[in-house]
């Protein structure tokens, strides 16, 4: 490893790049999370303050995701550190804040630096060309710099610097410049000027064209699709046995038929046509099976029968996904296209039994979805009904994939854009590429083609020749209204829409050239340009949804009624209702706890026997289940999620875990159940699974975690890659014994003292989360101790105290709004005012860590505060 | 040190051999046995195929967008080129207003086939071929997936009018054997290889609505729509036609809103220029074999429908012509309706359906008459597409596309209302395949496979047998040629 200041820098920045560029080229659909760097402190600045503009290209590493992924993260000092002596301080001192400031000791400090330190760090720490050229930023806490510089500063007489003076100037230097609140004061941050994400950009497609049609976007309702089965293979009414909802497709009825524990008069039930989608039914099954006369009910006799599934399937996220019907019969998929079917397999022919087909979907959205099987003359009988996702495996589609309430089609461009930059820790569209232009060319394409075949849609058929011109010149208008997200001037009138329609080119084909014009146009693709007005809907939509508002939104702010701030939260709470709201939350929290880097959480065969794919599938369903449940539930609250007491479980995981559920619950249900032992989301098991070996748990991935992405701190990256300890000395240690005695080296105990111990607390969650009173034959150590962000040391003595002492800590508050924040917004939460982040917490704290009620307060932010494009950017928001 | 280390957890299994890693691989082994059919998009695999003769991975194909994907030049071999279409019309034919009485050189066409008395010496009309497949399937069925392939139809759950249920053919058809054998060899490779036309096709994938095999269980639907065939044809053309159009109000447009940024937004409206300009570039330089004006105009909304009948074959064959001489494709298929085609011809004042006709006795005057009626106009339609090719002369100026274009027209039947597979209908006009035209001949009860074999050997392709080994025997009809 290089040692010299800056070649070591650009020495580490090109590997990673390379290294990273492999991964990306290996995993197209890769998106890295991210928020640590591996860059050494000054770069860390770049990528927090986001000013340093000469760097455009510079392409920052992720370590995140790499940290699942190492054996032994062992956090060691960079910057300053790695080439002065390295000094034995814990990274748990406290974080200062403003009230803290002594006026007076700043004065002695900064003449202290003038004396002392300005000659080889430049006045404002800037650095000096030949001493010592990188700036005085970094991640130390005041404390640790204190203790640093009263060990090793000045270098050429360390002695003279000690104590009370050193105590001074550090604080000097905190404040001033090294800090990131000082250097968020010096360059405060800005919105960037950005580009549709690629998330972004096929939603906008979608609902710009949704809105010439009626298209509703769902809300969550109930899971499963509607089933009717038949008695014969025509699905007419007089040979319907029986309706109900299916939760899967998943059935083999070897030689036999379906049949049901109890019948019912089909005349009971209202049924729907394949063409108007009806509501679902509201009885239960079990109330309509009370109902049931034995002596009328029908029932499948021969062995000729039929069942139809129809609703919606609801994705969540967006690409290509596989469909693959499995059946011995005849069967026809109809998926987001009611006339032409994705799957035809009517006939059935030698020993074909499984189809596959590829479909583009979107997250967030439902998309219409129909099954038909029908049994003729086979000897058996069976249907599956599987998908891949486009980052998944293959999977019998799961039933909260599945919604009962039909869908319109919606339209979506099959187009591979490149990944998005996340520098930055979130997906943000601020670079450009040349793919990503011609990513650009074909969606524009592909949507312009879709228009002009179904143009009767969208423009008004006519005879007349000047009138139906007249039309289509008037629907590219709007359109370009809707997706320049303002009123056209006249200029921009004569460009998108009078030039294509001019020439000698027929109507559609001025249609096409007007709409690909409109969206290869730089005012429909950046976000920031076109916006000249105020436009909080827009804002509101992209932070909740990704897209553009809804009819009902923009009619809002047209009739003004979105300034009316007083009156707005039931609007951005309707909007959180939405499904595309739910999915990009989820999504948030997939991000902020890691998720995507659990792929093949594979165990150890011999002392996990029972832990397979599908638990794994499950636990992961249990989380989302816990965190929607907190989140959207009753009582939204932040600190439920931290410890809540109880957790989701169906029929799978109650057997693994030892919960209890009720007998009669069928095996995919999930209720909600007292968690005997480990409280909150942190104690997962999914999570505790997701950070740990096949064979036994990882204290330090658990430790990072917590520190990185629940306490908010962050950690530099580890000077090298070790293996991890697994000595013959070490047989009977305990893992907690093991990390203890590989931590050891003061290099490594200046980040460990906090990781450790922080992990060390969830020991009593094994590699598979289960509860623990013993390690290797000995009793587990979960006691630790840490100190807060408000330089508190606190103490826990197990998981549950570990989790009642981050429910209330300020510093995980802070970090869960900003990264919330981010997520949601994609721009950094000082550039909305550098007061934003206290007045989101004061509203958070006020509402009593309600997170519904912080993600209202955090559209308004996005919605009223946005620089630049805000005429009321000044004014107090939270006026609740 | 390598990175890589320390990303792997030393005591991580690996997947593969972790036992319990769930039903879904199970799943996947259980059927793993059983076929697969995969359904893509018609585009997406078509695109493949191009990106694979041109011999590039995809991993570098977003940067051959812009490139037309039309009118690949062929070198130019010692071997002329050749072209086989297949015209399919369906229900058998009325025997005594379709078979000359007369055998050899010297004979007179009959009312049905009277509109190709221009061509008379470049006809050959083969009378006495048996689609001799038995199995699963009524007649209708196996007179159309064996047609062109050969071989039965596995057994399956389509039930017919008579005989057992059965499925998809078990093999692939003669059109497909002959355009894998010229896509294999660069001389007479092809954008397409194939191109499969329809009229009124119904919009239904049952054994009586194919004809066309890639392979066993893998039916390829006819394109009804000229629209769509149009698209497939031209569509990526006319894409860069749109594109091209737009450039300059885009590049005025990205000129005018950098003027109001600041140096972030600059740069990247600065790049996003750059990345136009290349764009106009390449569009400038992709070659350019076919002239955008040369396209074929095809008249604008007509809706695909029965009443459109007559209109909708005459676009599809102006199409077919032209994707012959652009060369697209040497091989191609024109299927009018399906095997049990209920076509109502109301333009030849015929109101009740084909299908339905061709059950009609033979002492049925009136129904005779219709169906013969209904033939000449089939037969119009061959003679429609024979005149074109006729008259348009080759693109490298060696003579008329029909000097190298043999067009076969047949029949799932011999007749409708015994549903004979004897004496099936082979008829044949144009001089793609060196055989000796201008006769009548009569055999008796000959395999169709042996003129499928035939067929292929006309191209060069030199196979013993092809679908069901039996009814091969004795190879190609050395006579035809």
């Amino acid at each position: 490893m290089e040692k010299s200041p800056s070649g070591h820098f650009i020495g580490r920045c090109k590997r990673r790049d390379s290294h990273l560029s492999n991964f990306v080229s290996k995993h197209h659909s890769f998106v890295p999370t991210v928020r640590n760097w591996i860059l050494p402190d000054s770069d860390i600045r770049c990528c927090k303050d986001q000013k340093k503009q000469s760097m455009p290209n510079m392409k920052l590493i992720p370590t995140r995701s790499f940290g699942l992924l190492c054996v032994l993260c062992c956090f060691s000092l960079y910057g300053m550190t790695s080439y002065h002596l390295a000094s034995p301080v814990c990274a748990q001192t406290k974080i200062p804040t403003m009230d803290h400031r002594h006026r007076s000791a700043l004065q002695e400090g900064g003449k202290i630096y003038e004396a002392s330190c300005a000659d080889c760090h430049g006045g404002n720490g800037e650095g000096v060309e030949g001493t010592f050229s990188q700036p005085l930023h970094g991640v130390m806490t005041l404390d640790e710099l204190t203790r640093y510089v009263d060990a090793t500063m000045p270098e050429e007489d360390p002695e003279s610097c000690v104590g009370d003076e050193a105590k001074e100037v550090s604080k000097f230097i905190f404040e001033k410049f090294y800090s990131l609140d000082a250097q968020n004061l010096r360059n405060p941050p800005t919105t960037v000027f950005s580009r549709l994400t690629r998330v972004q950009h096929v939603n906008v497609i979608a609902d710009l064209v949704a809105s010439f049609s009626n298209r509703r976007e769902s809300i969550q309702t109930k899971h499963g699709l509607r089933a009717a089965y038949y008695s014969s293979r025509s699905q007419r009414r007089n040979n319907l046995v029986k309706e109900r909802i299916d939760r899967q497709i998943d059935f083999d009825f070897g030689e036999g038929v379906p049949t049901f524990k109890t019948l019912k008069k089909p005349q009971e039930k209202k049924i729907k046509t394949t063409e108007k989608p009806t509501p679902p039914s509201k009885k239960t099954e079990k109330e309509s099976d009370k109902q049931v006369d034995p002596q009328t009910a029908k029932k499948i006799d021969g062995k000729e029968f039929s069942i139809r599934w129809s609703g919606s399937l609801i994705a969540e996220e967006s690409g290509e996904y596989e469909i693959i019907v499995r059946s011995a019969n005849s069967v026809r998929l109809f998926l987001n296209n009611q006339r032409k079917a994705l799957v035809d397999a009517n006939v059935v022919s030698g020993d074909l039994s499984e189809y596959r087909a590829r479909i583009a979907l979107i997250g967030g959205r439902s998309f219409d979805l129909q099954v038909s099987v029908a049994r003729h003359k086979e000897k058996t009988a069976s249907v599956q009904l599987c998908w891949v996702r486009p980052s998944g495996v293959e999977e019998i589609i799961p039933s909260r994939n599945f919604s009962v309430e039909r869908s319109q089609a919606v339209f979506v461009p099959n187009v591979k854009f490149p990944p998005d930059d996340e520098s930055y820790g979130y997906p943000r569209g601020i670079s450009i590429s040349k793919e990503w232009t011609e990513s650009v060319s074909k969606t524009a394409i592909q949507t312009a083609l879709h228009i002009s075949k179904n143009i009767d849609r969208f423009v008004k058929d006519s005879k007349d020749k000047v009138a139906y011109k007249k039309s289509a010149k008037e629907f590219c208008g709007s359109f370009a209204e809707k997706a320049f997200r303002s009123p056209l001037s006249k200029e921009q009138k004569s460009r998108y829409v009078d030039s294509p329609f001019s020439g000698d080119v027929t109507v559609k084909e001025s249609i096409k050239r007007s709409l690909v014009l409109i969206l290869k146009s730089p005012l429909f693709l950046y976000v920031d340009l076109a916006v000249e007005t105020p436009s909080p809907a827009f804002w509101l939509a992209m932070t909740y949804w990704d897209s553009i508002p809804n009819r009902e939104i923009q009619d809002a702010q047209n009739r003004g009624q979105l300034m009316d701030k007083s009156n707005i939260d039931w609007r951005l709470e309707k909007m959180l209702t939405d499904n595309r709201a739910r999915i990009k939350l989820r999504h948030f929290f997939e991000h902020w706890l890691k998720l995507a880097e659990f792929k093949n959480m594979a165990k150890d065969t011999m002392l996990f026997p029972n832990f397979d794919e599908k638990l794994a599938e499950d636990l992961r369903e249990s989380l989302m289940h816990q965190i929607d449940d907190a989140v959207w539930g009753e009582v939204s609250d932040f600190r439920q999620l931290i410890d809540g007491k109880s957790w989701f479980v169906n029929k799978r995981i109650a057997n693994y875990y030892d919960a209890e559920i009720q007998a009669d619950d069928e095996l995919e249900e999930f209720r909600k159940v007292e968690r005997k032992n480990g409280r909150g989301i942190l104690t997962h098991p999914f999570l505790m699974s997701g950070f740990a070996y096949s064979k036994s748990s990882s204290p330090i991935h658990r430790g990072v975690f917590l520190t990185q992405n629940v306490l908010g701190r962050r950690l530099n990256p580890p000077p090298d890659a070790f293996p991890p300890f697994d000595g013959e000395i070490a047989k009977t240690w305990t893992t907690r014994e093991k990390v203890e005695f590989q931590t050891k080296p003061i290099a490594c105990q200046r980040c460990h003292c906090l990781i450790n111990d922080l992990g060390f607390a969830l020991e009593e969650f094994d590699a598979v989360g289960k509860y623990r009173k013993f390690d290797n034959l000995k009793p587990v150590n979960p006691t630790g101790e840490h100190m807060n962000a408000d330089g508190k040391l606190v103490k826990y003595a197990d998981a549950g105290e570990l989790a009642a002492v981050l429910r209330d800590d300020r510093g995980v508050h802070e970090n869960f709004v900003e990264e919330l924040f981010q997520f949601l917004v994609k721009q950094p939460l000082a550039a909305f005012g550098s007061d934003s982040k206290q007045r989101l917490m004061k509203h958070f704290v006020d509402n009593n860590f309600s997170v519904k009620k912080l993600l209202i307060e955090i559209g308004k932010v996005a919605a009223f505060r946005r620089p630049n494009h805000s005429v009321e950017s000044n004014e107090n928001v939270s006026s609740q | 040190m390598n990175h890589l280390q320390h990303i792997i957890p030393s005591d991580s299994p690996t997947v593969d051999n972790h036992p319990s890693m769930g039903s879904c691989r199970s799943q996947s082994a259980k059927s793993g046995s059983r076929r697969t059919r995969s359904q893509r998009t018609e585009s997406n695999s078509s695109r493949r195929e191009f990106l694979k003769y041109l011999g590039v991975s995809s991993a570098v194909a977003p940067f051959l967008w812009n490139l037309p994907e039309v009118g690949f030049a062929n070198v130019v071999s010692g071997r002329r080129k050749q072209r086989l279409i297949v015209m399919f019309s369906p229900n058998g034919i009325v025997p005594k207003n379709f078979w000359p009485d007369e055998e050899g050189g010297d004979f007179k066409l009959k009312p049905i086939l009277k509109p190709l008395e221009k061509y008379k010496d470049q006809m050959l009309i083969m009378n006495g071929v048996s689609n001799k497949i038995r199995g699963d399937g009524d007649s209708h069925m196996r007179g159309m997936g064996c047609l062109l392939t050969g071989i039965e139809l596995f057994p399956g759950n389509i039930q017919g009018g008579s005989h057992t249920p059965a499925g998809w053919a078990k093999g692939l058809s003669i059109d497909q054997e002959i355009k894998n054998y010229l896509q294999k060899n660069p001389e007479t490779r092809t954008r397409f290889g194939s191109l499969e036309f329809g009229v009124v096709v119904p919009n239904k994938a049952d054994p009586w609505t194919r004809m066309v095999f890639a392979g066993p269980n893998q039916p390829i639907a006819p394109i009804d729509n000229p629209y769509d065939m149009f698209e497939k044809m031209y569509g990526k053309l006319n894409d860069q036609q749109t594109i091209k159009s737009i450039l300059d109000p885009l590049k005025e447009e990205l000129k005018s809103v950098k003027s109001s940024l600041g140096s972030q937004g600059r740069n990247l409206i600065e790049q996003h220029e750059t990345f136009v300009r290349e764009m106009e570039i390449e569009i400038q330089a992709g070659p350019r074999e076919v002239n955008p004006k040369a396209l074929p105009t095809i008249e604008s909304g007509v809706k695909n429908e029965n009443d459109n009948m007559p209109l909708l074959s005459r676009m599809q064959i102006e199409l077919l012509v032209n994707s012959l001489q652009t060369d697209m494709t040497r091989v191609a298929t024109l299927q009018f309706t399906r095997s049990v085609g209920g076509a109502r011809l109301k333009s030849l004042g015929i109101e009740e359906n084909h299908h339905a006709l061709s059950h009609e006795s033979d002492r049925d005057k009136d129904a005779q008459e219709k169906l013969t009626k209904i033939d000449t106009w089939f037969c119009e339609q061959l003679k429609y597409l024979v005149d074109k090719l006729a008259t348009t002369p080759e693109a490298d100026g060696s003579g008329m596309m029909l000097d190298n274009t043999t067009v076969v027209w047949t029949n799932e039947l011999g007749q409708g209302n015994s549903h004979t597979l004897n004496n099936i209908p082979f008829v044949m006009v144009g001089g793609g395949l060196d055989f000796k035209m201008g006769r009548s001949l009569k055999y008796k009860k000959l395999a169709h496979n042996r003129l499928l074999i035939s067929l292929a050997h006309a191209f060069g392709h030199h196979i013993e047998s092809f679908g069901n080994k039996q009814h091969s025997h004795g190879g190609v009809i050395s006579e035809l040629s």
